[in-house]
């Protein structure tokens, strides 16, 4: 069965915070909401739980000074040229490039579980777009079942929305 | 006027405030884009001079083969040290007045690492094969050698680069959604690019700020390895002058101060040039000079210990060394340099003097002089003083080239950033409007 699509405006994250709270309390479908800027009651509202994002981090992390230990070992060992009367394994050497490839490693490990997590790159709803989210408004987008759709739209302008537009 | 209406009403304000500067230039800006662009051009005939003559254009001689070129790459990377690193410190420490600088500095980062990391390759004999630093396998059987603190610098600052574009473009990427909503022009196909996509769903703002933070994390122990890096080119030498414990903490303090002032270089002419008065604030300013006149002390406390630790250390070639810098004849660029980093920016613990934004913009110049000063003293004075007597042989004395060169370095920095504040909002709207919402 198909599902129906609501998208109530707001002028505060306040008061989208209230509708989304509304919407799934009431078990009226999914809520997804929208704002312009990290808005922390509606972070709270959405419920989620710590971002895995972290863990992208620390895996990049971990493989970047795996690979910042092996790599200039694996040449050195490869040469085996004694220079400068060090050791043909040196450490400080492998400290060095470790811990800058961690780095390296960390931030593109959380970049790509950012994007990978959060969807991205897609092709943004268009009614998100059109309506300002990314500027001065605040959105709720509620999926329900058809037979809920008046019953959600009412939950979305009883939280004080400007504007509820059907099929967005 | 309802509370929730207002609300919506300065979110809009501070949209429509930063998207005005990235509005049609005017004449100034054409101007200094064209100046710079003219700069540039008498640079890159001066490299290809080099490149068609050899490193002979240059003003080297034995036993001074590091000059100019290494000055400017210390210079540069110590001036990317504030952006980055200032904008996660703050972030980290929840410093509400970032928002106002973070933005700027964080590209002024990104565009200095990119002007200091040409000079090495500059800085080359032959350098178009400068990818002889990448470890690569090749028909000869060699590697890179490991050990060296040169490719150390060459993963450190490519680290960094990246990292610091990532902070950038990540801080960057709900605000460039905001564009792409907003701009009308060719521009909005751009931002459509770049935004990924960007809607500003509770999935991607939760996602987004543990992303950020942990960028911010990353980025502090990173930003001090990475100069602590550059020092060890000199540091791991045997050279007096040169060889010394406090070169890590040492470069780092020099580098945060001397990216701090350039921090004050670039935005207080943006803040009047751009309109940003509402939101680079004189208070901004008053505790960037705090920053400053704090750093300038830790700087003398370096300079002083030094020089300590060189008459501590009875050892005839260490003192003679710094003995040199004090009277020899680099002896007036050491304190010129002494006079701007550790007398001048003492004014600033007038108050009245940090809220003044032309008063607090020539110490910022003045402490820009001191740090490229301070790092020629310390790469060409050493050079000139080595181990053999024999070859304390006159002054080195950068040619037209180099110094042709040094300025493309800072005309391709200038158009840089000009560039950026007109294709990108240079203000951070969205924590602005984050700021707004929890106020």
């Amino acid at each position: 069965m198909s599902q129906a699509t609501l998208l109530g405006v707001y002028a505060s994250g306040e008061a989208a915070a209230r509708a989304a709270d509304a919407v799934r309390a009431a078990g009226l479908g999914a809520a997804a909401t929208y704002a312009p800027a990290a808005d922390p009651a509606l972070l709270a509202a959405a419920a989620r739980r710590p971002s895995p994002v972290r863990l992208c981090t620390l895996l990049g992390g971990l493989a970047g000074a795996a690979a910042g230990v092996a790599f200039p070992a694996y040449t050195m060992l490869d040469m085996g040229l004694v220079v400068g009367g060090k050791p043909v394994v040196s450490i400080p050497p492998l400290v060095i490039i470790g811990f800058e490839l961690a780095m390296l490693g960390a931030a593109l490990g959380g970049l790509a579980g950012f994007l990978l997590l959060s969807r991205l790159p897609r092709r943004p709803p268009a009614a998100v777009v059109a309506r300002g989210f990314t500027d001065d408004r605040y959105g709720v987008l509620v999926t329900c079942a058809p037979r809920r759709r008046k019953a959600a739209r009412a939950a979305l302008e009883q939280a004080g929305a400007d504007e509820v537009r059907d099929g967005a | 006027m309802t509370r929730e209406r207002s609300d919506a009403m300065s979110l809009g304000a501070t949209t429509d405030d930063v998207l005005r500067t990235i509005g049609r230039p005017g004449r100034a800006y054409a101007a200094a884009v064209a100046g710079l662009l003219a700069v540039l051009a008498v640079a890159a005939a001066a490299f290809a001079r080099q490149v068609g003559t050899g490193l002979g254009v240059a003003g080297y001689q034995p036993p001074i083969l590091w000059g100019v070129y290494i000055t400017n790459f210390v210079f540069w990377i110590g001036i990317t040290h504030s952006g980055t690193l200032i904008s996660a410190v703050l972030f980290l420490f929840r410093a509400r007045w970032r928002t106002g600088v973070a933005r700027a500095s964080e590209a002024m980062t990104v565009f200095a690492i990119m002007t200091g990391a040409l000079f090495p390759i500059i800085h080359l004999g032959r350098p178009w094969v400068f990818y002889w630093l990448m470890p690569y396998p090749n028909a000869r059987e060699l590697w890179v050698n490991f050990r060296s603190p040169i490719i150390w610098d060459l993963f450190a600052i490519m680290t960094y680069l990246t990292v610091s574009v990532v902070f950038l473009y990540v801080g960057l990427l709900p605000d460039i959604a905001t564009a792409r909503d907003r701009i009308r022009d060719w521009r909005r196909h751009v931002y459509r690019l770049l935004a990924l996509g960007w809607s500003g769903s509770d999935r991607e703002w939760h996602h987004y700020r543990s992303l950020y933070g942990l960028l911010a994390a990353l980025a502090v122990p990173l930003a001090v390895s990475v100069h602590s890096v550059v020092s060890w080119d000199f540091a791991t030498t045997l050279l007096p002058g040169w060889h010394s414990t406090i070169f890590g903490p040492y470069f780092v303090a020099g580098a945060i101060f001397s990216g701090v002032a350039m921090m004050i270089t670039l935005l207080a002419p943006m803040r009047t040039l751009l309109g940003l008065e509402r939101y680079m604030q004189i208070r901004h300013f008053d505790n960037l000079g705090k920053l400053l006149v704090v750093l300038s002390l830790v700087m003398t406390y370096a300079y002083g210990m030094e020089f300590f630790i060189a008459w501590y250390s009875g050892n005839p070639f260490e003192q003679g060394a710094y003995w040199a810098r004090l009277t020899g004849p680099y002896a007036p660029l050491t304190w010129t340099m002494l006079a701007c980093n550790s007398a001048v920016p003492l004014v600033l613990i007038a108050r009245r003097v940090r809220t003044n934004l032309p008063a607090l913009f020539a110490v910022a110049i003045l402490v820009n002089v001191g740090m490229w000063l301070e790092r020629y003293v310390i790469v060409v004075s050493s050079l000139a003083r080595e181990f053999d007597p024999a070859n304390w042989t006159g002054l080195y004395d950068p040619t037209w080239v180099e110094w042709a060169i040094t300025a493309g370095s800072f005309a391709l920095f200038g158009l840089l950033f000009l560039v950026f504040v007109k294709l990108f909002p240079p203000i951070a709207m969205h924590e602005i409007k984050e700021q707004a919402e929890a106020a």
